[in-house]
């Protein structure tokens, strides 16, 4: 590879995404090999919910989500959305006015971070982002959106990373009982 | 608008045999506000043998006042239109035109001593630098802006350690680039610029004035590095010096390119990822930072389409969908930009690089480990009989 700033930024979402994954309960994210450092990724949520047509036709909810993400070439200087995320199931039918396989639609800019990728993907899953207008990718899916009542958005309030909590426990002195 | 008398414009093929001594020059947006004012002074130019010229638009009435046509010249492409005025000029001159989108004309093509640009989308400036430093060709950049009658030309030269087009781009700049998303109903058009056929004439003059001087070797005098701009309003006129730019996004890799005889009808891929002699590593075979589309979907009704073919050039009844009539698009998982023999199926090893849409003067990179050649295709005989598939 003799793209010097290329590959400094492809080492730098290597480390920081799975920095991301690590102190994540529900991302996984796995680089794929041909390319070292890596440009392509999988990106496996698991336990948070999002929406799946089932075959009957009803909406329910689902909680596994996998979205391919590369980050081409020229990634930093111009961005061709459908080729950066690719849904990769595993419902065959997610139901997400962005999202209509194998394309997921989110606002992503030359040299845009894969951790903020991680989390417009996350957030497009779980309905904290949608498009409400008709110039979404699944329209059935934004007309349904707009007929629901907004306090059932999002799907899943929990956040993608894990909190750390500083919890300094220390020993309550003893009451003396009279 | 469709052409009243279309005049077939195909992409010349590279040298082959004696050409005319003197200089080769390309003009990229050959017919519009800026390039319509600037062949004919090209094609004035002492020591210039041949010229290409490129441009995918079709002359509309609108254009009649800003750029330099005649009534009669509406409905036809542009690109033929000024190759016909550079012939009753300079009949001497080797005029090609090219009627096809930048990113699809062959990177052989537009090798010329100059590349001129006068276009008015910053991602076709973006492209062109691209290609100039790819071939290492210095290349003029010519812009007008209209309400404030600015007009202003840069030079580039090619070279590693060089200031090229993005080295003064930041972070604004990448982001005002138009982005492909799958839930638009098409890319939007470049709006016009509306300049006066005057200022359009400004940035063109200077323009060949920086290209006679590079032609005629005196680099040192011209601009390179430097931007003129002039501001018609109130008289005055800035030079303005540009840094190479150590962050650029840009690579600055100038190719080495060698000629291959061999056309695209008479290559296979499983020819050319033949593993080399001595060479552990897997041969893997790049298009020039084209991506291979393998499956196409239609984001609005679902169809999908099995292909095997380079996304610049996509077959119109390949692009749009057989169901709806939206234009279908891959997805990043269904295409690669390079292939070993491992990513080859069954029965692809036997097809040929002119199945895959290459043409001639297409430019191939071959890589076996550490160690990246640049190929460029001929159009010279088919050296075995293949079956494209």
């Amino acid at each position: 590879m003799s793209d010097r700033v290329y590959e400094a930024f492809l080492r730098r979402q290597f480390e920081e995404g799975l920095a991301l994954a690590n102190s994540s309960d529900v991302l996984n994210l796995t680089p794929l090999p041909g390319g070292d450092p890596p440009c392509r990724y999988i990106a496996h949520f698991e336990g948070r919910r999002g929406l799946v047509r089932d075959p009957r036709g009803q909406i329910v909810e689902f909680a596994k989500f996998m979205v391919g993400i590369w980050l081409p070439e020229d990634f930093l200087r111009r961005v061709n959305i459908p080729q950066v995320l690719t849904y990769l199931g595993p419902h065959p039918e997610p139901w997400h006015p962005n999202i209509r396989p194998p394309f997921v639609c989110a606002h992503i800019e030359p040299g845009t971070p894969l951790v903020d990728i991680l989390y417009a993907c996350h957030e497009i899953w779980t309905w904290n982002l949608f498009a409400t207008g008709d110039e979404g990718l699944n329209h059935a899916a934004s007309q349904w959106s707009r007929q629901q009542e907004r306090s059932r958005f999002p799907i899943d309030r929990r956040p993608l990373k894990r909190r750390a909590v500083q919890l300094a426990v220390t020993a309550a002195p003893a009451k003396e009982i009279a | 608008m469709k052409p009243k008398h279309p005049i077939p414009c195909r992409p010349a093929l590279p040298a082959r045999g004696p050409r005319r001594a003197g200089k080769h020059l390309v003009v990229v947006g050959a017919g519009g506000n800026i390039g319509s004012h600037l062949v004919p002074l090209l094609a004035r130019l002492p020591g210039v043998a041949r010229l290409t010229l490129v441009d995918f638009d079709i002359y509309e009435e609108k254009n009649w006042l800003s750029q330099a046509i005649t009534f009669s010249d509406v409905g036809q492409r542009k690109a033929c239109v000024q190759a016909r005025r550079v012939r009753q000029i300079n009949p001497e001159l080797e005029v090609v035109a090219i009627a096809e989108r930048l990113e699809n004309v062959p990177l052989g093509c537009l090798r010329g001593d100059v590349i001129l640009a006068g276009l008015d989308s910053k991602e076709s400036r973006r492209h062109t630098n691209e290609i100039a430093w790819r071939l290492g060709s210095p290349w003029i950049d010519a812009g007008v802006e209209p309400s404030l009658m600015l007009a202003r030309v840069n030079v580039y030269l090619p070279a590693t350690d060089q200031p090229c087009l993005e080295c003064a781009w930041g972070e604004r700049d990448y982001a005002e680039l138009s982005t492909i998303h799958p839930c638009d109903a098409g890319a939007a058009n470049t709006p016009a610029t509306n300049s006066p056929a005057c200022l359009g004439a400004l940035a063109a003059a200077f323009a060949a004035i920086e290209c006679q001087k590079l032609i005629t070797g005196q680099s040192a005098a011209a601009l390179v590095g430097r931007q003129v701009l002039t501001e018609a309003a109130t008289h005055r006129h800035f030079v303005t010096v540009f840094r190479f730019n150590p962050n650029c996004r840009y690579s600055h890799a100038i190719w080495k390119i060698s000629a291959l005889r061999l056309s695209p009808q008479g290559l296979s891929l499983g020819e050319l990822l033949k593993p080399a002699p001595r060479s552990r590593a897997p041969a893997s075979l790049a298009f020039g930072g084209q991506p291979l589309v393998k499956r196409l979907d239609c984001p609005e009704c679902g169809f999908t389409r099995r292909i095997f073919r380079l996304q610049s050039r996509l077959r119109r009844n390949e692009r749009f969908c057989g169901r709806c009539g939206r234009e279908m698009l891959a997805a990043g998982f269904h295409m690669k930009t390079r292939l070993s023999r491992a990513d080859l199926g069954p029965g692809d090893a036997g097809r040929s690089l002119a199945s895959l849409g290459l043409r001639a003067g297409d430019v191939l990179s071959l890589s076996n480990g550490a160690d990246e050649r640049f190929f460029e295709l001929g159009a010279g005989p088919v050296a075995r009989s293949r079956t494209a598939k």
